[in-house]
Parts: structure tokens; C-alpha cells; sequence
């Protein structure tokens, strides 16, 4: 079984480790390109992200080629990576602090999606 | 059998600015784990693609929202019915996609944007949309 793990990832550091269960270390590219490899998580590990295999496999990609929009990425990492520590109970206190974290800009909420879907798709 | 419940982003967006009661019960019903919530990816794209969302205080808080629900991915196959609902009904794409994924997830749908009231009165999905 092939275990993927990020360890001591921090947004400032030019590249996660990243430990392969069978060899010590692996390059970010050589497991971007294995994506038909079987990826399960281990109970007390930190995954990035257990769901699928692609959106795992997605990760690393961002991360190897490092865009643009790769702080923002980094960012995203490291607070799932910090959500996933948490119990049920302690994820759902910090969710209760999301309510009214959106500062009022005049725009009620079905306005503000309104918005955003009109500049996606204007072709109506 | 907890409740089954797929938010629109306009539900998410309401919670975060403390919009109104009705989205604060239905997230709240989630995080005290009275339902399962679901979202649609794109949901979580239109939710990132917020400016504020740049304070990683924010993204914290906003993201241990989502960390709770359940996120339906955009595959081949909702691909498909989206474009067909879009055809069908008109809607714009990412609200049509929003609108296969619910069936996807099965869910009862929630809304605060009117344009979905059409699809729900032709019982192409069980919901509400409130104000």
C-alpha cells in the first residue's frame, strides 16, 4: 500500500516533504505523474486531502508548478491541514465564527451570487 | 434519518454576513449535526473567488463551514445533466450545474435567489427558495 504524506508543510517553505511509505522521500513531480497509484490515507497521518485521488494528485500538481495562485493554494493547505487535527466539536465552534464575517458592502447575498454567476456566464 | 440539505451559495454568503434567521437555523442545523449539509463545487469556487477570502482569519472560519458539508465534484455525468437543465430551463450554467449537483446529492435544495424557483415548480428538485 502506498502512503502519501505531507509533513511539516509551511506555506513559506519552497516545497513540502513528502514521504512515500515505501521510499523515505518523493519528488512532488514524480507522484504528479503517477496518478494511476492506488493513494489511501492512514489514521493519525495528515493527508492532504482523502477524498479522491485527484484532487490529491491536483494538489501536488499546483504546488509543483507553483502558479500564480499558488499563496492562495498554500494557504488553503495549511488551514485544511490545521481543520483536520480538529475534533467535530472544535470544527463546528470555529464554523459558528463564520456567522457575520462578511462585512456589509450594500449587496444582500442572493445579489452578491447573482453578480458572480452574471460575470461567469453573460451569454443569457 | 438526519435531514438531507444542499445549500446554494446564497445561503452561505447570508450566514456569513448575518444576513437572516432562516439561513442561520439551516447552517446551524448542520454544525450540530441535525443534518447533512451539501454544497456544489461550485460553491466553494464563487466562495473563494470573494476578496476577503485573502485574510486567512476569514478563510479559517468560512472554511471549517465547508469542512462540515458534504462538497459535490463537477464529474462527466453532472456535466451533462447541467447542460441539459441549462437548455431545458434556461438558467445559467453555473446555476444549472448548482442545480445537478443537488440531485446528485439527493438533498432537499435551499435558496435565497428567485432565479431558482422555476426548476423547483417543475419538481425537478425538492426545496425552497426564501428571502
Amino acid at each position: 500500500m502506498l502512503v502519501l504524506t505531507i509533513q511539516q508543510f509551511h506555506p513559506d517553505q519552497p516545497q513540502p516533504s513528502i514521504e512515500d511509505g515505501r521510499q523515505t522521500r518523493a519528488d512532488v513531480s514524480e507522484i504528479q505523474f503517477q496518478p494511476e497509484r492506488p493513494l489511501r490515507p492512514v489514521p493519525g497521518k495528515q493527508v492532504v486531502d482523502t477524498r479522491s485521488e485527484c484532487s490529491l494528485v491536483a494538489w501536488y500538481r499546483v504546488i509543483a508548478h507553483r502558479p500564480p495562485s499558488y499563496a492562495h493554494v498554500a494557504q488553503t493547505l495549511a488551514i485544511s491541514n490545521e481543520l483536520k487535527q480538529m475534533s467535530r466539536d472544535q470544527l463546528a465552534a470555529l464554523a459558528r465564527t463564520a456567522k457575520g464575517s462578511m462585512m456589509d458592502s450594500g449587496e444582500n447575498a442572493a445579489a452578491i451570487v447573482r453578480r458572480l454567476r452574471d460575470e461567469w456566464d453573460d451569454s443569457d | 434519518m438526519p435531514d438531507h440539505f444542499f445549500f446554494d451559495t446564497s445561503v452561505l454568503i447570508a450566514y456569513f454576513r448575518n444576513e437572516d434567521i432562516k439561513s442561520e437555523a439551516l447552517i446551524e442545523d448542520v454544525l450540530n449535526g441535525t443534518a447533512i449539509g451539501a454544497v456544489s463545487a461550485i460553491t466553494v469556487a464563487e466562495l473563494w473567488s470573494l476578496k476577503d477570502m485573502n485574510d486567512s482569519d476569514i478563510q479559517r472560519r468560512r472554511q471549517a463551514v465547508i469542512q462540515l458539508m458534504d462538497i459535490v465534484p463537477i464529474d462527466t455525468s453532472v456535466a451533462q445533466r447541467g447542460g441539459a437543465i441549462r437548455r431545458t430551463y434556461g438558467l445559467k450554467l453555473p446555476d444549472a450545474l448548482v442545480v445537478a449537483c443537488c440531485q446528485t446529492a439527493g438533498a432537499q435544495f435551499f435558496s435565497k435567489d428567485p432565479h431558482f424557483q422555476r426548476v423547483l415548480n417543475a419538481n425537478e428538485i425538492p426545496g425552497e427558495v426564501y428571502s
